[in-house]
């Protein structure tokens, strides 16, 4: 391929990846182009002119409600629980220096979903059920590290194969919990595990998963540098100055934070958090200076695809939008498992 | 002249045999310092020891630049240490050139965000190591002994007063074995920084070091000029195999097979 690898390469740009011009200007067609489908695609498609219009508070009132009261709060859910995902994928996969990580595969999901879902069956007002989750899946992180610990030395691969064990004894554990549920709530309970953003379960949880998102890529974003670092391993951070046990437990916290968020809104939406990041490092690296927000916006304006073909697919009925994402997921994954040779993605 | 880490009466030991007892040594600016030993005798963890990185930091008193090692601030003494490990992860795919850059972390600010002379020093770093046309590729595309190269590349982006090498020549070629060899002797000699690596070859540690620590296992170390050190008897003892030394054009050598 290179003829002479010490002449034209010599002069070739130090960082191989797009200007951060053009990562901006592309982000933002992305985030606006997901919006726009996002409102205009449902169990009625509005053209753009009435779109706008509905948006000036003008025109029919009808369409006026589905816009303000269904399409945007709709629409910023999804934003906010993908990009809770793929931020906490991103954070997940940094910690473990697993390129395989993500909630859902290593558990983390199934911990938020257990404790939600047991506090919903004993009618617990709806703050406790969110807390009850985030308590979930930090107590599913430290189980899952304990769980490691106990059995050997903590690696990634061990840490991935302990993760894997513990999604499935937890998912049995939701089947379980499931059975047991009284049938009229059992068609929600299940719609909602499915991973939809249907079944949310009100205003105030939507409202914070936004702010959630936003606050947690700023409150990380100057650790960024620290992150790439941790990247050669705990040893080499500490040798390059990095103090990794607090970097890791604040890392864990809001990555825990993030996943129950996201599980209290939609359930279990899987590959998100496994998806998008890697897309991500496919386009602009594995800096963490821009991994971390563009995952964050590239995983909400996923989501808001996803879900704007959910519910116009077969309208007036709505699928599940993990079903979906899994539908692009899998051979988008196989797709990066394909190129791993070349650009040493998934190499470990 | 003060020396840059002083080491008093330190006891190690490995989960199955004592490493040193009571050792103590004052590493100067301008020496470069082999240790030699069998596998698994404790090369690595003693070097990791010196860098701060053990879990249980050890009781005697380890000093860079006079003060004690806990006392100082991480990233400071960062900027005056830097370890080379053997087994690197290779992490998620940052490039040739972001790798080495992560050696400048401890030089920038809390967001990272590198000036002109950081990138000029990784630049530097990248060609002596001869990565310089390489330095958009994934750093898991490399061979092992490129991968080696950038973990090099990397400690001297760093740019500390003193280097822990653990077997930095590891899965070189013959070319770059010498080139590295001989532009850590010159960081010694011209830029007065410390060097002390972890190494397997008695002839590369009788050519390029000026003192050695010979660890025999079992506690018993031998401290000392590499040339008085660094006979075919000691060496004999230290392998459990026989060594003998012969001239050659350039010096002497030490045969084994």
């Amino acid at each position: 391929m290179e003829v002479n690898p010490s002449g034209d390469r010599e002069r070739s740009p130090l960082f191989a990846h797009p200007p951060l011009s053009l990562l901006i200007a592309g982000t933002a067609c992305i985030v606006a182009g997901s919006c726009v489908a996002g409102l205009m695609l449902g169990g009625v498609a509005l053209p753009l002119p009435t779109l706008l219009e509905a948006l000036n508070h003008r025109g029919p009132a009808v369409i006026q409600t589905i816009v303000w009261r269904l399409r945007i709060p709709r629409m910023l859910l999804a934003f906010s629980v993908g990009g809770l995902l793929a931020l906490s994928g991103a954070l997940l996969q940094v910690l473990l220096r697993n390129p395989l990580a993500d909630p859902y595969v290593l558990g983390v999901s199934g911990g938020a979903a257990v404790a939600a879902l047991l506090s919903f069956m004993t009618g617990l007002p709806l703050y406790w059920v969110m807390g009850n989750a985030f308590l979930g899946a930090a107590l599913a992180t430290a189980l899952l590290l304990f769980l490691t610990r106990l059995t050997g030395p903590i690696t990634p691969v061990r840490l991935l194969l302990t993760g894997i064990i513990m999604a499935s004894g937890l998912s049995a554990v939701v089947t379980l919990l499931l059975a047991l549920s009284p049938e009229p709530t059992l068609h929600t309970l299940l719609f909602w595990l499915m991973g939809s953003l249907a079944y949310s379960p009100g205003t105030v949880a939507a409202g914070m998963s936004l702010p959630v998102l936003i606050a947690a890529i700023l409150a990380l974003w100057p650790f960024a540098g620290e992150l790439n670092v941790l990247l050669r391993g705990v040893e080499t951070a500490q040798s390059l100055g990095v103090h990794t046990g607090r970097l890791t437990l604040g890392v864990y916290l809001f990555a825990s934070l993030c996943t129950a968020l996201a599980v209290t809104q939609a359930g279990m939406i899987g590959f998100v958090g496994l998806i998008v990041p890697h897309l991500v490092r496919m386009t602009v690296g594995a800096d963490h200076r821009k991994l971390l927000p563009l995952a964050g916006l590239w995983g909400g304006s996923l989501l808001v695809a996803a879900d704007a073909l959910a519910r116009s697919l077969l309208a007036p009925r709505q699928l599940p939008v993990g079903v979906l994402t899994a539908f692009l997921g899998v051979p988008l994954f196989l797709l990066l498992l394909a190129r791993s040779n070349r650009t040493g993605i998934l190499r470990s | 002249m003060n020396p840059v880490l002083e080491v008093a009466h330190l006891d190690l030991a490995s989960p199955h045999d004592t490493i040193c007892r009571n050792l103590s040594l004052r590493i100067l600016p301008g020496e470069v310092w082999g240790i030699l030993g069998p596998n698994g005798v404790g090369k690595s963890t003693l070097l990791k020891t010196l860098a701060g990185l053990s879990r249980r930091p050890p009781a005697a008193s380890i000093r860079l630049d006079g003060q004690p090692l806990e006392h100082w601030p991480r990233r400071a003494r960062a900027r005056r240490m830097a370890i080379l490990l053997q087994d690197n992860e290779p992490g998620l795919p940052l490039t040739v050139f972001e790798t080495a850059l992560l050696g400048r972390h401890p030089h920038l600010g809390l967001w990272g965000r590198p000036h002109y002379a950081d990138l000029r020093r990784t630049l530097a770093a990248l060609r002596i190591t001869g990565l310089n046309g390489q330095r958009q590729n994934p750093s898991q595309a490399l061979s092992a002994g490129e991968s080696q190269r950038l973990a090099v590349a990397l400690i001297l982006a760093q740019d500390p007063a003193l280097y822990l090498l653990d077997e930095p020549t590891t899965q070189l070629d013959l070319h770059y074995q010498r080139r590295l060899f001989e532009h850590f002797v010159a960081l010694a000699r011209w830029h007065h920084k410390a060097v002390v690596m972890a190494l397997h070859d008695p002839t590369a540690a009788i050519r390029f070091t000026t003192r050695v620590l010979l660890l025999f296992g079992g506690g018993r170390i031998l401290l000392g000029e590499s040339r008085s050190c660094l006979t075919p008897d000691h060496l004999t003892t230290l392998y459990g195999t026989p060594v003998v030394a012969a001239d050659s054009p350039r010096g002497l050598v030490f045969d084994v097979f």
